[in-house]
């Protein structure tokens, strides 16, 4: 006779979730007016959320990085997608 | 906890019942509640088989708690052993319920077609 049909099972309290990975902390690293400095990385992102506009290169992570010194623009192109570049210090003089 | 529905017919017999959950009260093996209840309740299964004689459905899932039974049909005389079989599930039920309410509730109710 089952005499523990009607008992919790071994184990079956056991939640299944609890399991998370590592933050990435992605976003923006730098904001529009900031001054940078060639190498500098400017957006930490998953994909193209922001796309990379002139003097700004594109890691294999979609990480976007100013290639030159200057001042940080975001924009949007002609396809409306958010851009972010980066203007040399003299041309902005 | 675990829930227990008697169902009647439109003159008060037992048509069948259902119970449902855990009863909690111990681990695994240890759990004296669960234990009557299943005592009791699969007592009276054994009943309406060789005794009564009845034809009768269940439904099982150990996993769950979940245990159904219906009578379906029979003679009169198998239905009076029924009854007697099921009433007497019931008091036992009942009477665990009064020292254990904390584990069991029975309820009565949903006459059937």
């Amino acid at each position: 006779m089952k005499l523990q049909f009607f008992a919790q099972k071994k184990g079956v309290g056991a939640t299944k979730n609890g399991r998370d990975s590592n933050p990435k902390y992605l976003g923006v690293k730098r904001f529009a007016g900031e001054r940078v400095t060639a190498g500098s990385i400017l957006v930490r992102q998953r994909g193209t959320k922001i796309h990379p506009g002139r003097n700004v290169g594109r890691g294999g992570d979609d990480t976007l990085f100013a290639l030159v010194d200057g001042v940080v623009v975001f924009g949007t192109n002609r396809f409306g997608k958010k851009t972010v570049s980066v203007v040399p210090v003299e041309a902005q003089a | 906890m675990i829930r227990v529905r008697i169902r009647r017919n439109g003159a008060g017999q037992i048509t069948g019942f259902e119970v449902h959950g855990h009863a909690g009260a111990g681990p695994y093996g240890q759990d004296i509640v669960c234990a009557g209840v299943s005592a009791v309740v699969f007592t009276a299964l054994l009943g309406l088989r060789q005794v009564a004689g009845i034809p009768h459905q269940v439904v099982e899932r150990e996993e769950e708690g979940y245990l159904y039974c219906r009578l379906e049909g029979g003679s009169p005389s198998a239905w009076e052993r029924a009854q007697v079989i099921l009433e007497t599930m019931l008091a036992g039920l009942r009477d665990i319920e009064k020292d254990y309410g904390k584990h069991i509730r029975i309820t009565e109710g949903g006459v059937e077609p």
